[in-house]
């Protein structure tokens, strides 16, 4: 029988914190890369190109019917045997956390066109009118008037994806790299797993306050970006009880 | 000043414009009148080239451009001497009145911010919202709302101005408002092309009415010949639809 003791949770909560910089290190690169594929995706699936929107649905398709464990498994194995001979060898020597950002921008890549699209269409297109009518180009109208709307609509978007890949991306530790998770599996093998109870459980109070950190963080930048929100609210507020003095009176 | 040229435009069989010319010279009001799909608002849409026309062409101000275009550059050089005013507003839901205002001048047109807020406030002022400049559209009535809309089409110094429907979206009774705000630009001069039901105030203040009905013009003429002597029997029974409502209001 285990026993779970506090000395060995704190060694294995200090022990693994400071991993969270690798984890932080694939959420972030995986982001930008998975936000630009998916950019690209987005304007593939809304081209007037019928090959261009068959070839982006037939990405997302597949990624998405992908596990993300086998995903890294092709990846991590099967990408230095696709490009293969001497470049194909150089590659098995590249870092672990390169072959995990790779895996997850794909994914990301696959989910945030989606995203993207979301959140472009829930922008009504007299916005976009009003913006070229007034003389701005359409690149302008994108940066001044679309964006900072869709960015509002896609934020509870972005904060799940940030959340779900630091969870799917401990995952990782099968190929072998040293995240949270990856390092805990560590320091836990070491002592045959002794104390593997005590792990999970310094590893649950690490993601937790994660978590809700990063779901404070995201709401905490909704709010930042919609100004016109606030105001819209109390607004509300005000004709409520403009109303409501009417009838009392 | 603005000469529009045999425009056609389907959409897949429906053929909405059907070779639609008309001139409008400066200081004119033009009242574009028509029952709901007779294209009045697709016309307007292509000379704004949100829509791209079929073939047709239009000279505006001396320049003359194709209505099929394609091109990103040449349909923004035609916009930044128009400006649009939309049946639903469509103000920037992410500005306040003063930056709704002021975008098109800050972006579009490069001018210096102290310049271009100056510009913004004289307008919002002249449609009655000088006190409302830091208001999200949220924060607006309708009617305020289009006022703004109204000055942000004036504040960029267009060479016309388009309204489509400016108030068929607004409740009656702020339909006065906007209408007034109109009234008083065509007084001071601005030349505008006007899409609308209100026989009232296409009446007494267009100097130019257009009848349009499946996608032709009828008849234009000046407001107190059509109004009084339409010579079309088309134009005769939709003014006799039309009036009937508005004598009542007299």
């Amino acid at each position: 029988m285990q026993k779970i003791t506090l000395e060995k949770i704190i060694y294995f909560f200090t022990g693994s914190v400071p991993a969270l910089g690798v984890t932080f290190a694939y959420v972030i690169v995986s982001m930008i890369f998975g936000t630009i594929i998916g950019t690209g995706l987005y304007r593939m699936k809304s081209s007037h190109s019928k090959v261009a929107g068959f070839l982006a649905n037939l990405y997302v398709t597949v990624v998405r019917c992908t596990p993300s464990l086998v995903m890294l498994f092709l990846v991590f194995y099967g990408l230095p045997l696709l490009v293969g001979g001497e470049a194909g060898a150089r590659m098995e020597e590249w870092p672990i956390l390169t072959f995990v950002c790779v895996t997850f921008s794909i994914f990301i890549g696959a989910s945030s066109s989606e995203i993207i699209r979301a959140a472009v269409e829930a922008v009504p297109a007299g916005q976009a009118e009003a913006g070229l009518s007034v003389g701005l180009s359409g690149m302008q109208t994108f940066r001044y008037v679309t964006l900072p709307q869709m960015l509002k609509n896609a934020m509870p978007n972005i904060g799940n994806t940030v959340i779900l890949l630091i969870k799917e991306g401990a995952l990782a530790y099968t190929i072998g790299l040293r995240d949270v998770l990856g390092q805990a599996y560590y320091l836990s093998g070491r002592e045959m797993n002794a104390y593997a109870v005590s792990m999970y459980i310094a590893l649950t109070l690490i993601y937790w306050p994660l978590t809700i950190l990063l779901e404070h963080l995201f709401a905490a930048f909704e709010r930042a970006l919609t100004p016109w929100e606030r105001k819209g609210k109390r607004a509300a507020l005000r004709r409520t009880a403009e109303g409501g003095a009417k009838y009392a009176g | 000043m603005l000469s529009v040229r045999d425009v056609h435009k389907s959409f897949g069989d429906n053929h909405v414009l059907k070779g639609v010319s008309f001139d409008v010279g400066e200081g004119d009001v033009v009242a574009v009148l028509g029952a709901s799909g007779s294209g009045k608002t697709t016309l307007l849409r292509c000379l704004e080239f949100f829509e791209h026309a079929d073939s047709g062409s239009m000279e505006i101000d001396g320049l003359q451009v194709d209505l099929t275009t394609h091109s990103a550059r040449l349909s923004r050089s035609i916009r930044q001497k128009t400006a649009f005013v939309f049946q639903n507003y469509n103000l920037f839901n992410n500005k306040t009145a003063l930056e709704n205002v002021m975008l098109g001048l800050t972006v579009a047109r490069k001018m210096d911010r102290a310049s271009a807020r100056k510009i913004a406030v004289a307008a919002l002022t002249k449609v009655g919202l000088g006190e409302r400049l830091d208001y999200y559209p949220c924060e607006l009535s309708g009617g305020q709302q289009q006022r703004v809309g109204i000055a942000r089409a004036l504040a960029v110094n267009p060479k016309v101005i388009f309204f489509d429907e400016p108030t068929s979206a607004l409740d009656p009774e702020l339909v006065g408002e906007v209408l007034g705000t109109i009234r008083q630009l065509a007084a001071e001069g601005t030349t505008m092309v006007v899409v609308t039901h209100e026989m009232s105030f296409a009446r007494d203040v267009a100097t130019k009415v257009i009848y349009m009905d499946g996608g032709v013009i009828v008849e234009q003429g000046r407001p107190d010949k059509i109004f009084t002597r339409p010579e079309n029997e088309r134009t005769r029974r939709f003014l006799a639809r039309y009036l009937q409502d508005f004598d009542y209001n007299i």
